[in-house]
């Protein structure tokens, strides 16, 4: 978590696990998933709201395969829920995609 | 803000910060089975309820036959019952 | 009442704690992605060791860069290759003085990787659980690690679970990038050896 020198907005850097049930295809299926979040935060009337919430997939797999047989059980976008605008990082396990830090080296500064 | 607030604010922040290592060291204890240790993080008047119990499908771990509770459990409803545990919070926000 | 003097002490010593939390954290996220350099320049150049598992005692700052560098990072990681660790629970405990400090966290583990040896064998996706009990030191305003030992309970394929196969893809101190000395203390389940929290009992004090 790193707040900005002038204390009004700050960043995060979080990890999630999730053991869900979900349908898919119209079939309960137990699942595990995996992403890391870069989130935005801002202080508004001295209370901290997300201004910007940003989850990136590692795997979206069955409880069955796991994600090493089956990293992307499919899409996670839904028709009707109309999105404004497409995602922009989208590259699940097996990619070796590195989600980038919001923040520097905290030793070496880079 | 003069010394007496200062003073605290500090205080508030130093108790959240022992709360929160006050119950990640329960969890330490737990686990490493040192059950007296964990007796002596409570205070003398504090009731104890652990839902620690197995899904109907593995068989209930419930009730001891020696070491009986003092009342049932409060809220036994593991999935899929769909229970939501209460929040002891408002919404930090809509505050409800 | 506490004076000036003394809220400053108690700030700092709550911003040195969350500074440490900080440094456990950014170490966690760059070993998922195999950075294994940015990892190094986590340590202070006056490290004591770092030991995980059963691959022994690499000791000094030399010790880290040839653990970190030249055996993890010795091949680069594989088409496939999946290092997730979450790192939590964490309990910092600064020393008197505040120039030092102990931690210990839980890390699990979510895995994807070769069983045979290090970076040689078919890739077995894998649970992991350990525990990490280390120490850390305040350098011209900056926390760094002075020590890291990571204790495996189990590294179970994700078929088999741990109670089947405890462990997999162990294979003991490198003859390659040998360590300075022998593990210290590898037991893992079901060994039922409990590694013991640096902290004294925060009410008795035992």
């Amino acid at each position: 978590m790193d707040v900005d020198p002038a204390g009004k907005t700050a960043s995060g850097r979080w990890q999630t696990l999730l053991p869900e049930v979900m349908p898919y295809a119209g079939i309960l299926r137990q699942q595990w998933l995996h992403g890391y979040y870069e989130n935005k935060y801002v202080k508004e009337n001295g209370r901290w709201l997300f201004s910007r919430l940003d989850w990136n997939v590692t795997f979206y797999t069955t409880y069955e395969n796991g994600w090493l047989i089956q990293p992307l059980l499919g899409s996670l976008w839904n028709p009707e829920a109309k999105a404004d605008s497409h995602s922009i990082s989208f590259y699940p396990y097996p990619s070796g995609y590195h989600f980038p830090y919001h923040y520097k080296h905290p030793i070496t500064g880079a | 803000m003069n010394l007496e607030e200062l003073e605290k604010q500090v205080t508030l922040m130093e108790d959240i910060q022992e709360i929160e290592n006050l119950q990640r060291r329960y969890a330490y204890y737990f686990d490493l089975q040192r059950w007296r240790d964990i007796v002596d993080l409570f205070s003398d008047c504090s009731p104890f309820e652990d839902g620690w119990i197995k899904t109907p499908l593995m068989g209930l771990m419930n009730y001891h036959p020696t070491v009986k509770p003092d009342a049932s459990p409060t809220a036994f409803h593991p999935y899929p019952s769909g229970y939501h545990v209460p929040y002891h919070y408002k919404h930090p926000v809509m505050e409800e | 009442m506490a004076t000036l003097e003394e809220l400053q002490a108690r700030i700092t010593r709550l911003d040195d704690i969350k500074q440490i939390e900080k440094l456990q954290r950014i170490y966690g996220y760059y070993l998922d992605y195999f950075e294994y350099q940015k990892v190094v320049d986590l340590f202070s150049d006056h490290t004591e060791s770092v030991e995980m598992a059963d691959y022994g005692v690499y000791k000094g700052k030399a010790g880290v860069k040839r653990f970190f560098l030249d055996l993890l990072g010795g091949k680069p990681p594989r088409v496939g290759e999946l290092s997730i660790g979450m790192i939590m629970q964490g309990v910092v405990d600064e020393d008197p003085g505040g120039k030092t400090a102990k931690g210990r966290w839980y890390c699990m583990m979510i895995e994807a990787k070769p069983t045979l040896s290090l970076h040689e064998g078919e890739l077995r996706q894998l649970w992991g659980n350990g525990i990490y009990e280390n120490e850390y030191v305040k350098e011209k305003g900056k926390w760094l690690f002075k020590k890291v030992f990571f204790f495996l309970n189990f590294r179970t394929p994700y078929e088999d679970g741990w109670l089947k196969v405890p462990v997999i893809g162990q294979n003991g101190p490198s003859t390659d990038v040998r360590p300075d000395e022998p593990p210290t203390n590898y037991t893992p389940y079901p060994s039922g050896v409990h590694l013991q929290p640096h902290y004294k009992h925060p009410i008795t004090g035992k």
